[in-house]
């Protein structure tokens, strides 16, 4: 998983809770990177859910909500790095659409060893869409927290229902629904 | 936080660090290393497109090698081909002339041949009685060579023609008993004279019409039965044999033809010399023609007269034990236009003997720009009672006839200085008066155009010098009644 995820993860760490904090999950992980992220590498995906599990642990929050949190800060760190990718795009749903063929497309250029997730968007009507979450890794709850972070982006009122299509959360499906 | 932690956070950062700085450091040399490639790449491109492009032009300019020198190939073939045109309108030219020098030593060739075998007739008659025996014998030899010079010429002829291609067909619905029975009256003679026994044999079931050419047909046949009684010894068998046999192409068979068959007993042909005797001048080996005369046409010009009536000639022999020659004709022979079916015959039969009555003084006006020819035929006409007056020329005959409208008959030359037979004939048929005389016309060509021109003009009838005397008499009896 690209380094990205994980110097962002420990920058809403830091900022959200503490320095200390950070230092003690790390710590506590025994993360076979040491820990020492840096944008440019690509680390195991496990190490995200260690770190989240430590958190939850030392915190006391539930890993599901903190994931999605993460999920939303995410977003947020992305709209303000790619500003690109939100020209000429004015709402959730085409935004969303956007993200398989052509933001995972330029990840793929970029980093031709990256394995982005596979999301299938199908418009119901004008104010429901489906979204089919398929990855190997077990996401799906951090890409809940991404949709929530868009329909924020894009001032919304986002009804989001999450069907998980198996345990270990590599597949979910979700219903959108905007309302005035 | 303590400064242990601090420490642990400042190493983990450097070592992050250190991390990204590796990283990078292996990107910058990745990328270097493909702008590199990519622009030896770009280059080899550049190379190749050169290449290319040097290709393309030696291409191009081969293809504009190849299509100067097709062009030059094209001018240079149309040149041949003008030429070879050119050369064929020669060819042409050349063979027309050879053709027309043809026809015209056959001209000259049969009028004295006319007038010598006439004249040789009548002495060899001796009916003033005053020749010897000897005297009438070599005047008889006179006229059968006369005889078989005119066979020689017409072979020649034959030939000549074959070779150019000209030798034509002119089928028509003909009798059959008029081919045997001309064969019969020409060799029956023969027969008696070499002692030599000739049958002719009609198979039940033959059509009484068939359709082929008259004279091709009876030439070929006259060809094989002059061989067979040619190498017949005295005491020996010539038979000629005529059915329907199954025509055949190869292999496979079809409807029924007409076959005739010349079959003898004389010297035969060895297997080996079978193909042989077809050929032109040749005879079956160099002593027969010592001992057997001929000039060795006559068996290529039947087998090439039988393919031009779309048949054959074959032959089955073997030496020592007798020869026979097939006629094979199309199952087309067989088949004849209904109009045709008629018992009128233009056939006229030729008497065996002269026993009929002389004419009683009916007035001839006999046309020939050649003296020789008009004395040998006024000699003989007068000797049967006719009353003959000459002209030299057309005009001269127009001119006789204005004095003489009564004449009964006008024998006319076709071939005279001046005015020719033709253009007389037209003036005089312009002429109520002559509208119904009788004009037999009687010419040294064998073109069948010039018959076809002359009956088109008013002619009544039409003979081939040399003619026979008997068969010139037997054709003024049908015009003049005795």
């Amino acid at each position: 998983m690209k380094g990205i995820i994980f110097t962002e993860l420990m920058e809403m760490v830091e900022t959200r809770f503490s320095v200390e904090v950070a230092e003690q999950i790390i710590s506590a992980a025994q993360l076979p990177s040491g820990g020492s992220y840096t944008s440019l590498g690509t680390y195991s995906h496990d190490e995200v859910l260690q770190l989240v599990t430590q958190l939850s642990n030392h915190t006391g929050i539930h890993g599901t909500d903190l994931q999605l949190a993460f999920g939303e800060y995410l977003f947020g760190r992305f709209s303000a790095v790619h500003p690109e990718f939100f020209v000429d795009v004015s709402g959730s749903f085409e935004f969303l659409a956007k993200v398989q063929d052509y933001i995972h497309m330029e990840v793929r250029k970029l980093y031709p060893d990256a394995t982005p997730p596979k999301l299938v968007c199908t418009r119901i009507d004008e104010r429901q869409m489906q979204l089919h979450y398929q990855s190997h890794r077990p996401f799906a709850v951090v890409a809940h927290g991404l949709i929530i972070g868009t329909g924020k982006h894009y001032s919304e009122n986002l009804a989001i229902d999450v069907q998980l299509l198996n345990d270990d959360g590599t597949e979910a499906l979700f219903h959108l629904e905007q309302s005035d | 936080m303590d400064a242990e932690a601090w420490q642990k956070r400042f190493e983990r950062e450097k070592k992050a660090r250190i991390q990204a700085e590796k990283i990078a450091e292996e990107k910058t040399r990745e990328i270097y290393y493909r702008n590199q490639e990519l622009q030896a790449l770009a280059q080899s491109l550049e190379v190749q497109v050169k290449e290319r492009t040097a290709q393309l032009e030696a291409n191009n300019q081969r293809l504009l090698e190849s299509r100067n020198t097709l062009r030059s190939q094209q001018k240079a073939s149309q040149e041949i081909n003008q030429r070879l045109q050119d050369k064929a309108a020669e060819l042409e030219k050349v063979s027309q002339h050879k053709s027309q020098f043809l026809a015209n030593v056959s001209h000259e060739l049969r009028t004295p041949l006319n007038s010598l075998m006439i004249l040789a007739s009548i002495l060899a008659d001796n009916q003033e009685g005053n020749l010897s025996a000897e005297q009438v014998h070599s005047v008889q030899i006179i006229f059968n060579s006369a005889n078989e010079l005119l066979e020689i010429i017409e072979d020649i002829l034959d030939m000549s023609k074959a070779e150019a291609g000209e030798l034509n067909i002119y089928q028509e619905d003909i009798l059959l008993g008029d081919i045997w029975r001309s064969m019969s009256d020409q060799f029956m003679p023969i027969s008696k004279e070499r002692g030599v026994d000739f049958e002719i044999i009609c198979a039940p079931n033959l059509p009484q019409w068939i359709h082929s050419d008259r004279k091709r047909l009876k030439q070929v046949l006259k060809n094989l039965l002059a061989n067979a009684f040619k190498f017949t010894p005295e005491g020996g068998v010539v038979r000629l044999l005529i059915d329907k046999e199954a025509w055949h192409l190869g292999e496979e068979y079809s409807s029924e033809g007409l076959v005739f068959q010349v079959v003898d007993n004389g010297v035969g042909i060895a297997r080996d010399k079978h193909e042989t005797v077809f050929q032109m001048f040749r005879q079956a080996d160099g002593s027969t023609s010592r001992k057997y005369a001929g000039t060795g046409l006559g068996l290529s010009i039947s087998r090439k007269l039988a393919r031009l009536l779309g048949g054959d000639l074959t032959l089955v022999s073997e030496e020592g034990s007798g020869a026979t020659f097939s006629l094979l004709l199309p199952p087309l022979t067989l088949v004849t236009t209904v109009e045709s079916q008629s018992t009128d015959s233009e056939f006229i039969l030729v008497s065996d003997e002269d026993n009929t009555e002389p004419f009683d003084g009916q007035q001839v006006l006999l046309v020939d720009d050649d003296l020789r020819n008009s004395f040998a035929l006024s000699h003989l006409l007068q000797g049967h009672g006719l009353q003959v007056h000459l002209a030299e020329s057309g005009q001269q005959a127009l001119d006789f006839l204005e004095d003489h409208k009564q004449i009964d008959l006008l024998i006319l030359d076709l071939m005279m200085p001046a005015m020719d037979g033709c253009e007389v004939l037209k003036l005089i048929r312009s002429r109520v008066e002559f509208r119904l005389m009788p004009v037999l016309m009687l010419t040294a060509s064998t073109s069948r155009e010039d018959e076809i021109r002359c009956r088109a003009a008013g002619a009544d009838d039409f003979l081939h010098k040399p003619v026979e005397i008997q068969v010139l008499m037997d054709h003024i009896r049908n015009w003049i009644a005795g």
